[in-house]
């Protein structure tokens, strides 16, 4: 199985855990963009939600492992995902689009402060 | 007892597995052929589903060896490739139809219509939707109808209606042909039918088992 259909298999199991994750980021996109006038702010900002960011995942992770009592896990590991690329796969890509978010934060902000 | 040859093999060994101060499982292990059915038996808590667990990964032991058809590397990690698992509980996510789990899985569906016509009224129909015996019986013949080379079934007879019983020892019959298959049940008169091997699973440790007395001599069952 390659990695790109394991991707797109995460997206269909994950997609709680990209939901509420998906949440925390925006959160710090916007935290970000607001700082994004200040530079000593902005570089606080960032630095801030990148922390609050990776404390967050392991959270996140432990709170659906608690109240999934299923046994959905098993569909996928009959396709071929292992156990650990089933956790580290969706916090893999959320954490891209987390950064991807800080990343155009401040651009985006000043030009609609500008406007 | 007669085995098959080498190539076609599934052996699990030394599986140790602990939580905390409780031991479940000290040097546990199953062998499986292609072509023939291994039936493990055991009590309650006796480890069994644990086991299982163990060799596809969902739980991850102190200690355990997998190997198959001897090959000097067997990547463990993607052993689903390779071995289906059919866990005592519904599996299926349920917010999937059962064409969408059928496709994924690579087994034509129109096979579950014909093995029973109802599942023909259900292609639309969330697996939330369905009652446990469909489907139960929905995801055993989606496991037992992959190309994997192995099959590992928990319980496999519960919670089905009788009528089935035939219909499903039948299918283990057929696909046995394929692929090696290990299957657990406490009605374990099923196992006894369909069963070409067996084990039991006691305090840890497996007991292969050759006869009905041993089975009384293990105590699992009353003489």
């Amino acid at each position: 199985m390659t990695i790109l259909r394991k991707i797109g298999l995460s997206f269909r199991y994950g997609s709680g855990y990209f939901v509420v994750a998906g949440l925390v980021s925006l959160c710090a996109f916007v935290n970000v963009g607001i700082n994004s006038g200040d530079a000593e702010g902005l570089s606080e900002g960032i630095f801030l939600c990148k922390i609050l960011k990776i404390l967050s995942i392991p959270i996140i992770v432990y709170l659906f492992k608690k109240f999934d009592r299923s046994c959905a896990i098993y569909f996928w590991l009959n396709l071929g995902i292992s156990r650990t690329e089933y956790y580290v796969i969706p916090i893999v890509i959320e954490y891209v689009f987390f950064r991807l978010l800080i990343f155009v934060a401040p651009p985006l902000f000043t030009l609609l402060q500008l406007n | 007892m007669e085995q098959e040859n080498e190539n076609g093999k599934l052996l699990i060994d030394s599986v140790q597995l602990r939580f905390g101060d409780n031991t479940v499982l000290q040097g546990a292990y199953v062998t499986s052929y292609k072509g023939r059915v291994t039936g493990v038996l055991g009590r309650n808590g006796t480890g069994k589903s644990c086991l299982f667990k163990c060799i596809m990964g969902g739980i991850r032991p102190q200690n355990k060896y997998i190997r198959l058809n001897d090959e000097p590397r067997t990547d463990y990690g993607h052993i689903g490739l390779r071995v289906k698992y059919l866990p005592q509980e519904h599996f299926i996510p349920p917010g999937m139809t059962l064409p969408q789990a059928y496709e994924l899985y690579g087994v034509d569906y129109e096979g579950l219509v014909r093995f029973d016509d109802k599942y023909d009224s259900y292609r639309n129909h969330k697996v939330k939707a369905l009652s446990g015996g469909d489907r139960r019986i929905a995801e055993l013949y989606l496991i037992l109808n992959t190309d994997a080379e192995f099959c590992i079934l928990d319980e496999p007879f519960s919670n089905i209606a009788p009528v089935y019983d035939e219909k499903i020892r039948a299918l283990i019959e057929e696909q046995k042909a394929n692929k090696g298959i290990i299957i657990t049940d406490h009605i374990y008169e099923e196992i006894l039918r369909v069963a070409d091997d067996l084990f039991l699973l006691r305090d840890g440790f497996t007991y292969q088992i050759d006869s009905r007395a041993d089975l009384v001599r293990l105590g699992y069952i009353f003489a």
